[in-house]
This record gives C-alpha cells, structure tokens and sequence, in this order.
C-alpha cells in the first residue's frame, strides 16, 4: 500500500521543494521505492535540488500527451537507488494541466512506489489543486514568519474542505538565538495558532544552501549537519518512529543568552 | 535578589521583548477573521431566524442576549447566550405556529414596501 503524500505551503520560498528532496532522500535511504512528482508547471525546481536537471528528458506533459510511456519520463537519482523523479514541464504555464489528469499520473505512478511526494507550486489556484488531488495526507511547510503561518492556516483549511484529513506540519527556517531573545515565534507559538501536530523542526543553516548549490541533498553528503538529521528525523517519524526532537539551543546564542539559561532565564 | 534578575539589570533587554508577543497577537485575530467565513448579513440572519424560534417557548431579554462565531483550535462555532425573562406556559401547537407566519405576512410585505 502506498502513500501519497503532498507538500504545500501557500506562500512561495519557504522551503517546499527544499523539504521535498530531503524527504525523499531520507525516505530512500530507509530502503523505501520513492517517487517524487514536480507539481510546479512553469517554474520547476525540485530537477535542480536533487541535481538531476541534465537528466530530464521527458515531462509529465509528455505522459499525459502520449509522447512517452510513464516509466520512461522518471528521472532515477544518481546515488539513491529507489528514488526517481517525475519533472514537471518548463516551457508550459500552470494551467496546462488539469487535476483529472494528474489524478491519473500519481494513481499509476502507486502501483510501483511506497511513497509519492508532491511538490506544490505556491498559492492556492490550479496548481495547487492538481498538486493535491490525489493525496491522502499532507506535510504543511511554514517558516515563524506572519506572512507564511497565515498562509499556511488558509491551506489547511483548504485541505480539510478537500477531505485531506492527515495534516502534519514541518517549521522551517527556525533561529534559536532569535527566539531565545524573544525576536521571532518559536515551534511553540506557531503550533498554538495552527492547530496541527508537528512531524519536523529545521533550524536555518548554511548547508542547505550549499547543498543546493551541489544539487545534493542534505542527507547525502551532510548527514551529520543540523538540518540533515532534522529531515532523516522527518522521514523517520513518517515511517510511525517516534523520534524525539532536535534541540538546536545547544551551543547556540551569545554569551547574554548562555548564561540567562544557566540562570534560569 | 535573583541572579537572573541582577543579570537582567546589567544587560537589560532591548526593546524586542514584544515583537515576538506582538506578531503572536497579530496572528491571533488575522487567523480568527481569515477563518470565519460568514458575513456580518448571514450572521445578523441567522441571529433573527434563531431568534423566532426560541421565542416561542421562552420570553428572551434582547438586551443581554450574546450571538456570534468563536475561533479556537481549528473549529468555529456559533456561541448564542440568550437569558430568559420568562418561559411561557406551554409549546405552542401547530395551528399557533401557523397563525403566527400568517399575522407575520403582512408585516414582512410593509417592511419590503
């Protein structure tokens, strides 16, 4: 039985496609089949985080055209074994996809993966309909920033009008220093005003860009860093582990801060 | 003295203190106002509707009454408080009900003239 799960935000450059290559890095690393599907038609991106955009022959506008067969337009990860891509289409805009037809794609693509992760575009208008029509459950990605929690709230409730009733959420680009000086919302604080169940923290990091600038992801070459263990911790609590958080506050901060812990701040 | 709080008079902290609280409160109402869908005319609607109906069996005091949508956790719901003045005798019957739509007739069409 295989899961389908999406990956949506609302508001755009909080980390979705990021979260995405992780994830099915990670997942693939625990030995699972792992298909990863670009929902974002016009502006792809996951076929350069996973550094496999020389690769790309074939679309998923290719599929559904008749032009290729569904297995020849997968994308196979150079390293990971299990873990292919399906590339969204480049030189088409969003609307050139209709939800039926992705319905159709990611329903075939379950029969030969554990796992399908959805890439959804930001906003809420077509693309990110296609992108959940046919998930079962969903990983809402926000940063402790106003814009993106409020965005990430109307998608919830979007989702949860869509019947889409597993709605876990993954807090990125978190800065410990700064929550320790009261200057940004913690886990906490976002949790409170969402109201879903938290799967994953990911602190704000420097690798993750360099990992992008390798078209690696994190769990390759980094991971022993910060926000590599935090999305293997991710992968493994979607497999039903229970894995107890990450604390980022170790050896964070400035001396001030250090000592008001020690304290008892 | 506690240490924390002679650390906190040598190095106070800056005025930050609230923007963490701040965008909390901001978020609070945004998300309350984002998530109630229904328009001020639905509510005032079905404040009347509710209203009729409750009116039949209780005398209820307008002035104390409280109606409207509340926010928490990922659920809206209609709060109403209305204190009663009085109950009335007994539940109307059927051909009361009926009598009353009737008298209220006219008067809908004066108000809609």
């Amino acid at each position: 039985m295989s899961r389908i799960i999406v990956i949506t935000s609302g508001k755009g450059g909080v980390g979705k496609t990021t979260v995405t290559s992780n994830l099915g890095a990670a997942l693939a690393r625990l030995n699972r089949k792992v298909a990863l599907v670009d929902a974002d038609f016009g502006l792809r991106n996951l076929d350069l985080l996973l550094g496999l955009e020389e690769r790309v022959v074939y679309t998923a506008l290719d599929v559904l055209a008749g032009e290729c067969r569904l297995a020849q337009a997968l994308v196979k990860h150079k390293q990971l074994n299990g873990l292919v891509l399906l590339p969204a289409a480049q030189n088409r805009n969003k609307e050139s996809v209709e939800p039926e037809q992705m319905k159709t794609i990611i329903t075939a693509l379950a029969k030969g993966y554990d796992y399908i992760v959805v890439d959804s575009p930001a906003g809420i208008e077509l693309g990110f309909r296609n992108a959940i029509v046919a998930a079962q459950e969903a990983l809402i990605v926000t940063t402790p920033e106003i814009a993106a929690v409020r965005d990430a709230d109307r998608v919830i409730g979007l989702l949860e009008a869509e019947g889409v009733s597993k709605i876990n959420l993954i807090v990125n680009r978190v800065k410990p220093h700064m929550i320790e000086e009261n200057k940004m919302m913690s886990v906490e604080d976002v949790l409170e005003l969402l109201g879903v169940p938290l799967i994953g923290v990911v602190p704000d990091n420097e690798q993750v860009i360099v990992a992008t600038n390798r078209g690696e992801p994190l769990v390759i070459g980094h991971q022993n860093s910060l926000p590599g263990l935090a999305f293997q911790n991710i992968a493994r609590r979607i497999e039903g582990e229970k894995v107890p958080f990450l604390d980022f506050s170790v050896g964070e901060g400035n001396l001030l801060t250090r000592l008001r812990k020690i304290f008892g701040g | 003295m506690k240490m924390i709080d002679f650390l906190e008079m040598i190095f106070p902290r800056h005025g930050d203190v609230s923007s963490r609280k701040r965008v909390k409160e901001r978020l609070h109402n945004i998300l309350a106002h984002d998530r109630a869908t229904v328009t001020p005319d639905i509510i005032a609607s079905m404040r009347r509707d509710i209203l009729e109906v409750v009116a039949r069996y209780v005398d209820v005091d307008m002035n104390e009454m409280e109606f409207g949508l509340e926010n928490s956790d990922r659920m809206t719901s209609v709060i109403a408080n209305m204190p009663i003045r009085q109950v009335k005798r007994a539940a109307p019957t059927p051909q009361e009900k009926q009598a009353q739509a009737e008298l209220k007739l006219p008067s809908d069409d004066l108000l809609e003239l």
